[in-house]
């Protein structure tokens, strides 16, 4: 997107670099597409701990769906089976 | 008739006689009603990740049941009253996932899990990394 721009903007561009090159490139957005979607995707499962554990915080929280860049769909599945899961004393509601 | 997942957690003290006894109970209280077990597993006596009842640990039953919902009412009412069951858990499904579940299939590494050895370093923010599909990973930038 940057790399198009021509001439005089150009240089412009190099200074503004110099400075905040970094958080530039950390604006930068890859497109999202949701881990569960498409073919040989893995099935949200309760009793997929190393699956589910992905999901969470370091504190037993369910990581919000931006985070993972999971659909609003599967996400909604994926809190359900979390929920199961802590439930059933698989995993932690909270981690102390 | 319908489907389920059944998950009964049994207290820790238990013997693995009395974990057996527990097992044919509740094979032949689905049996009476006319249901079926089609699979059975036995996860062992796991570590909770919290207290139940003051215990740290529970024997862990999994069943796949193709039974009328009748029996599966009157099982969870037997279990709710059964003094050496911690919990039961029933999940209504469209399809079981074919082979042993994924529980049996990652029993190697339960130990390093919640209440065992310190989890290792997490990226940034206290998330972890969502795995990224390979087509996407260095394109970028």
């Amino acid at each position: 997107m940057y790399n198009n721009r021509r001439g005089r903007d150009k240089d412009k561009d190099k200074d503004k670099n110099a400075q905040g090159g970094a958080m530039r490139r950390s604006m930068f957005r890859r497109p999202k597409s949701c881990p569960f979607s498409g073919d040989n995707a893995p099935v949200i499962d309760y009793k997929d701990l190393p699956l589910l554990e992905r999901y969470v915080s370091e504190r037993g929280k369910i990581a919000p769906s931006r985070i993972g860049t999971v659909s609003q769909k599967k996400q909604r599945d994926l809190a359900n089976a979390i929920k199961r899961a802590r439930f059933l004393g698989l995993m932690p509601y909270v981690v102390q | 008739m319908p489907l389920y997942e059944c998950v009964v957690l049994g207290r820790q003290e238990l013997s693995s006689t009395q974990v057996e006894a527990l097992d044919v109970a509740i094979v032949d209280c689905l049996t009476t009603e006319n249901g079926q077990v089609l699979k059975k597993e036995s996860w062992g006596n796991r570590q909770l990740a919290y207290k139940i009842n003051k215990n740290k640990k529970a024997h862990y039953l999994y069943f796949e049941i193709d039974a009328p919902s009748v029996a599966v009412d009157e099982l969870n009412r037997r279990l709710r009253i059964h003094d050496d069951v911690l919990r039961s858990l029933f999940v209504r499904v469209d399809k079981f996932i074919e082979g042993e579940t994924a529980m049996m299939k990652n029993k190697d590494d339960q130990s390093r899990r919640f209440g065992g050895a310190p989890r290792a370093a997490v990226a940034d923010q206290g998330y972890r990394q969502a795995p990224k599909p390979a087509t996407e990973s260095e394109d970028v930038q």
